[in-house]
């Protein structure tokens, strides 16, 4: 097959550029366009011609923008006529192109359009790159006349006209889309409104903070329609303040301020700029506002407002924490609360005013000086000093003293930071000082106990060693080496398990792995070791473990302490315990131990449960007063109230109840201790008397009945010798007269023995009943002489009556005769031949009554004194020998008077002579021995009369006291009136105050004595009397709350 | 009035018996009527009519209050005192004895050589009306 006989177009030498130029139009493929249409159909019908096309060449082929006459839209660049045309200048014609080389065979002349004229005008841009063509094309051979010819190259001139318009439009368009976009998005919200003032644009975030739609209003209604205020957030904005307004009327808006606040949102305040727009040529198109959140921004600075402000309050509150800034001098522009504390000046003081460098030790700034200037090769100093280090590498940390303002000095750790602003300048310095003066000091501390430890160690009493966790040895003190038996050598070189006593091993060992386990501290453990010479140690060991500072085991430290003789002791100790407990159970007197507080029974032993009929845990359920009668509350409250004061109570008898509801009498006696747990606790010893009451019942009985059985005989006895001495059974020979009458007195003598028994035995059972009466004394007292005078007559004494004897004595008037005739017969029988028994009567100022027997006698021996009041009690063998008494008339006498309110008492000097005496009440309603009213009486026997007024002073309201200085003083005062309390001394002037206790006591057993005494009071003393209280700087608390506590009922009284 | 003649006495102790017989006739110089029980004297009381009756109060079988007793309601004792003589003196037996209409207690020892006195004087305040 031949080549087509055709030429395929050339290829302009700025093809490339042509092409981009071409592409740059965006015109190829585009839909056709009216213009271009409207120019096709122009050239058509001006040159008359079928077919007219604007062909645009590309790469490989020409497209037609606009075509009339055909229908193809493109074809090949090869095939096209076009393409040769568009690298001409002018027009390109080809009149007949079967006649022309290039085209002759060309299948566009050949074949349809069968082309045979062509006539195209070159479309080239201002830059010389040309397009395409508008042609013209007739299937007829033509000629272009010159007027069509130039007309086609005006409407070429209109096409490049059309492609460019339409090529700026399409860029304008795309800038407009690309700047909607942009407005739309942007971050500030956009408003705008165009020559007329009517809004034209609100972008999204516009409509956003509006709330609604842009809608047209005028101007006047803005603010109202979109929700504008003053910044006040309150005041709608006038119209004139309106920002868009404004630009729009040719102001600039720079960064006015207004709220939008739409109905039902938070306001927002927003920052405005706004201008006047203007057109290229100068007219005004309208106007645009730009609106910035200024909440956003205003909340920003608020938050750095506050974060500056915490900051500042940090540094305030920091009171542990000294912080003080400087300036870039140094001078202080910042001192904190801690800095005040530490430093003790005020900010006031400093701020603006001083460097750091006057409260810092001035010879360690001239030393770090020194070091710094000899770095530095230059003079470093002042405040420099500080912040040199600080200014190479921004932050520095030493350690400095501190000098408070009361020149104590403190020792700090201090860090200086060089404050820089954004570009790196530093402005200042920031010096932040943490006190370590305590710590410092702590660690000294430390460092010196470990010394001492390391000290103490060697030299200490007790045993004490290192010991590796294996248990050897590793350290260990003369003592311990001591206590085992090993030089340190050779216990160096053992460990603890050898030594350790093979039973105590385990519970050793167990309590190290607990030890090294962390879940002890320490132990104490009583072990024991094997001494070297094979004894065994008992000994006391602790152990705690040091660790290391992450907590690993380092080794354990002991102390071992020899117990062994405590230990020994502690045995000891336990047989004594089981002892005891064996007596405990076996005593056959009940003991019982008590809870002092809740009375509750804690132990009791056998003989106890016996009597009670309980068994040992039914007992302990029950508390004191479980077994106690009601009735035997008061006695318990006394025995309460000795517990509480001497810690023991003295014996008394009660009853305690039986399992089964009976009663049976009991004597307690007991004592409170002190308990292992700290609680007080009662023994008190329980003895069931019901047997011993029998026995003395029945020996009361025996006594009465045997003292009734022997009247009879005696009557018969002494009736029948007073009849046959009297000769009424005949003539009696002077020589059997003198054994009548010896029997005749004697049987008298058992006659009063046997009524003295009978006496005693009532009083004992208190059976005796006195017929209590006023009682004339001086009848009675004459009578009594008249009665004694037989008597006194053969011993050569006399009885002298005298006194006051006027009035009565409140008294039974027949037993008050038997204690006379008692005391009388006494002063008789103890009378020399010829002297005078005085009976003498007085009245007390508290108007009692007190009758005297004195007698110039042998008086009664001191030895004997305090047995005088007891039964069967006899001066000596030789007076019941010389004298028939029956050794019962001073105790019957004493009973009596007693039984009659009254108080019998004796003086008695031996050699001289002996002084009884009486006091009785006058009359019924009183008792000589409670005074009616007033305070209590103390009587203070005391022969120092300063300490006697110190006494009275410090007794002052509690009672009232009177002073003995001698004991004669005193038994006068105690014969004269009742005392509630005596307070005795022991050494007096005339005598012992034990003897005046002695008598006192037996007169008035239930009146208190407390010795109040500068000596050792004698032990059997001390025993018995109420108190005794040593005289020194403290007795004065301790003697008020005796004197309180022993007459406190009394007291209570008033 | 008239004087203290017969006495009557009851006491089971024959040596006290013989003792206040004694001190009764032989010093007092009265007539007596000495019973050992109560019962005798019950029986011879009516018969002897003595102006005083002395009772010993510890008797076997009836005792000294019972013989009064049983004298009250045999008798009457209007003209005649009843003694206890007895070594109890309490005073509440004393009460007892004056409730159960005896006049006076003699107390045991007594002194046989003023007993007859004694009984004389009770005698005469009985009669006296003290």
């Amino acid at each position: 097959m031949t080549e087509p006989r055709f030429q395929a177009p050339p290829l302009p030498v700025n093809e490339p550029e042509r092409l981009d130029a071409l592409r740059s139009l965006n015109i190829l493929d585009s839909p056709p366009e009216k213009e271009f249409d409207t120019l096709v159909q122009l050239a058509k019908t001006i040159c008359d011609v079928p077919i007219a096309l604007v062909s645009l060449i590309d790469q490989d082929r020409q497209w037609f923008k606009a075509r009339c006459g055909i229908d193809a839209t493109e074809t090949e660049r090869a095939i096209s006529f076009c393409g040769h045309a568009i690298l001409q200048k002018e027009i390109f014609e080809v009149q007949d192109a079967r006649l022309d080389e290039r085209f002759a065979e060309n299948p566009l002349v050949t074949g349809a359009p069968f082309i045979q004229f062509y006539a195209g005008v070159p479309l080239v841009s201002e830059h010389g790159h040309c397009y395409g063509t508008l042609c013209i094309i007739d299937a007829k051979t033509r000629t272009l006349e010159e007027s069509k010819r130039s007309q086609l190259i005006q409407l070429g001139d209109l096409a490049v006209h059309l492609m460019n318009t339409r090529r700026n439009q399409l860029v304008a368009e795309a800038d407009a889309a690309m700047v909607d976009t942009l407005l739309e998005h942007m971050p500030n919200a956009v408003v705008a409104c165009d020559a007329n003032g009517k809004l034209n644009r609100f972008n999204r975030l516009a409509r956003q903070w509006h709330g609604i739609d842009p809608l047209e209003v005028p101007p006047e209604e803005w603010a109202e329609h979109f929700d504008l205020y003053e910044p006040d957030e309150s005041t709608l904005l006038p119209t004139e303040k309106i920002p868009l307004l404004r630009a729009f009327r040719g102001d600039a808006v720079d960064g006015s301020e207004i709220v939008i606040k739409p109905r039902n949102e938070r306001p927002r305040h927003v920052q405005c700029h706004g201008r006047s727009t203007y057109a290229a040529d100068g007219t005004h198109v309208g106007a645009v506002v730009v609106m910035q959140d200024f909440g956003a921004l205003k909340e920003a600075v608020a938050q750095s407002a506050r974060t500056s402000a915490h900051l500042k309050a940090i540094v305030d509150a920091s009171t542990d924490t000294s912080i003080i800034a400087t300036d870039k001098s140094g001078l202080i522009t910042l001192f904190n609360t801690g800095a005040s504390r530490l430093l003790g000046y005020s900010a006031e003081e400093l701020i603006g005013i001083e460097t750091p460098v006057c409260f810092h030790l001035a010879s360690e700034i001239e030393a770090r000086g020194e070091e710094l200037s000899a770095r530095a090769g230059r003079c470093i100093d002042g405040f420099d000093v500080f912040v040199f280090e600080a200014l190479e590498s921004s932050c520095e940390s030493s350690n400095w003293t501190y000098v408070r303002k009361d020149g104590a000095h403190r020792q700090i750790h201090l860090s200086i930071n060089a404050l820089q602003d954004g570009r790196g300048e530093v402005t200042g310095y920031l010096a932040v000082a943490v006190d370590q003066t305590e710590q410092l000091a702590a660690q000294r501390e430390a460092r010196l106990q470990a010394e001492r430890f390391a000290g103490a160690f060697d030299t200490a009493a007790i045993g004490m060693a290192l010991v590796s966790l294996e248990g050897r040895w590793t350290a260990v003190n003369d003592s311990l080496c001591q206590m085992l038996g090993y030089c340190r050598e050779e216990l160096l070189a053992t460990d603890f398990q050898t030594i350790t006593h093979p039973e105590d091993l385990d519970s050793d060992l167990h309590l190290l792995d607990q030890l090294l386990a962390g879940e002890i501290r320490s132990y104490r453990l009583i072990k024991r070791y094997w001494h070297k010479d094979g004894s065994v140690i008992w000994a006391e060991l602790s152990v705690a473990l040091v660790r290391d500072e992450e907590g690993a085991p380092l080794h354990f430290v002991s102390q071992i302490r020899d117990v062994t003789t405590e230990k020994q002791a502690n045995f000891a100790l336990q047989a004594s315990e089981t002892r005891l407990r064996g007596l405990f159970q076996l005593s056959p007197i009940g003991i019982a131990l008590n809870d002092a507080e809740t009375g509750d029974f804690l132990d009791a032993n056998q003989a106890l449960l016996q009597q009670t009929g309980y068994d040992h845990s039914e007992f302990i359920r029950l508390s004191y007063w479980d077994v106690t009668p009601k009735e035997y509350e008061a006695k318990e409250q006394v025995a309460l109230r000795e517990l509480k004061t001497l810690g023991r109570y003295n014996l008394f008898e009660k009853e305690y109840y039986r399992k089964d509801g009976s009663r049976y009498p009991v004597r307690l006696q007991g004592m409170m201790i002190k308990g292992i747990d700290g609680r007080d606790v009662i023994w008190s010893l329980v003895e069931d008397i019901s047997e011993l009451q029998r026995v003395e019942r029945m020996k009361a009985d025996f006594v009465s009945t045997v003292s009734h059985e022997l009247r009879t005989p005696l009557t018969s006895i002494s009736g029948a010798l007073q009849l046959l001495s009297h000769g009424i059974a005949g003539p009696v020979p002077d020589s059997m007269q003198e054994m009548l009458e010896i029997a005749a007195k004697n049987s008298q003598r058992l006659v009063l023995l046997v009524n003295d028994l009978l006496d005693i035995d009532k009083l004992a059972a208190g059976k005796m009943q006195l017929q209590l009466a006023g009682v004339d004394l001086c009848a009675l007292l004459e009578e009594t002489v008249q009665s004694m005078k037989a008597f006194a007559l053969p011993m050569q004494v006399e009885i002298a009556l005298g006194g006051d004897l006027e009035g009565q004595v409140y008294a039974d008037r027949a037993r008050l005769i038997q204690v006379l005739h008692n005391l009388l017969s006494n002063a008789c029988k103890a009378s020399p031949a010829g002297s005078l028994v005085e009976l003498i009567c007085e009245r007390t100022a508290d108007d009692a009554v007190i009758i005297e027997v004195i007698d110039r006698g042998r008086g009664i021996p001191a030895a004997f004194r305090p047995r005088i009041f007891q039964k069967f009690a006899q001066g000596d063998e030789r007076d019941s020998r010389a004298y028939s008494g029956t050794g019962l008339g001073l105790a019957i006498s004493q009973q009596l008077i007693s039984h009659m309110g009254g108080v019998i008492g004796f003086e008695s000097m031996e050699g001289h002579g002996s002084r009884f005496w009486i006091r009785l009440p006058n009359h019924s309603s009183g008792s000589a021995r409670f005074r009616p009213n007033g305070p209590p009486r103390v009587l203070h026997v005391e022969d120092d009369a300063d300490l006697g007024a110190v006494i009275r002073t410090q007794l002052r309201g509690i009672a009232e006291v009177e002073q003995a200085l001698t004991l004669q003083q005193a038994n006068y005062r105690l014969r004269e009136k009742h005392f509630d309390l005596v307070l005795l001394d022991l050494k007096l002037p005339d005598g012992s105050g034990e003897s005046l206790w002695e008598v006192f006591h037996q007169a008035q057993p239930d009146i208190p004595v407390v010795v109040l005494s500068g000596h050792e009071v004698p032990r059997a003393l001390a025993g018995r009397v109420s108190a005794v209280i040593t005289k020194n700087q403290e007795a004065g608390d301790q003697l008020t709350e005796t004197v309180r506590r022993l007459i406190g009922g009394i007291g209570a009284a008033e | 009035m008239k004087p203290l003649k017969k006495v009557l006495h009851v006491e089971d102790d024959p040596s006290i018996r013989t003792i206040a017989r004694l001190a009764i006739e032989v010093v007092g110089g009265l007539t007596l009527l000495s019973c050992e029980d109560g019962r005798s004297a019950l029986v011879q009381v009516e018969e002897f009519s003595p102006d005083l009756i002395l009772l010993d109060v510890m008797l076997p079988d009836m005792d000294g209050p019972a013989i009064l007793k049983a004298l009250q309601a045999q008798m009457d004792l209007a003209q005649t005192p009843v003694l206890f003589m007895t070594a109890k003196v309490h005073k509440t037996e004393l009460n007892r004895f004056q409730a159960l209409g005896a006049f006076g207690v003699i107390p045991k020892p007594f002194d046989p050589m003023t007993l007859a006195q004694t009984l004389r004087e009770h005698h005469k305040r009985f009669h006296s009306g003290c």
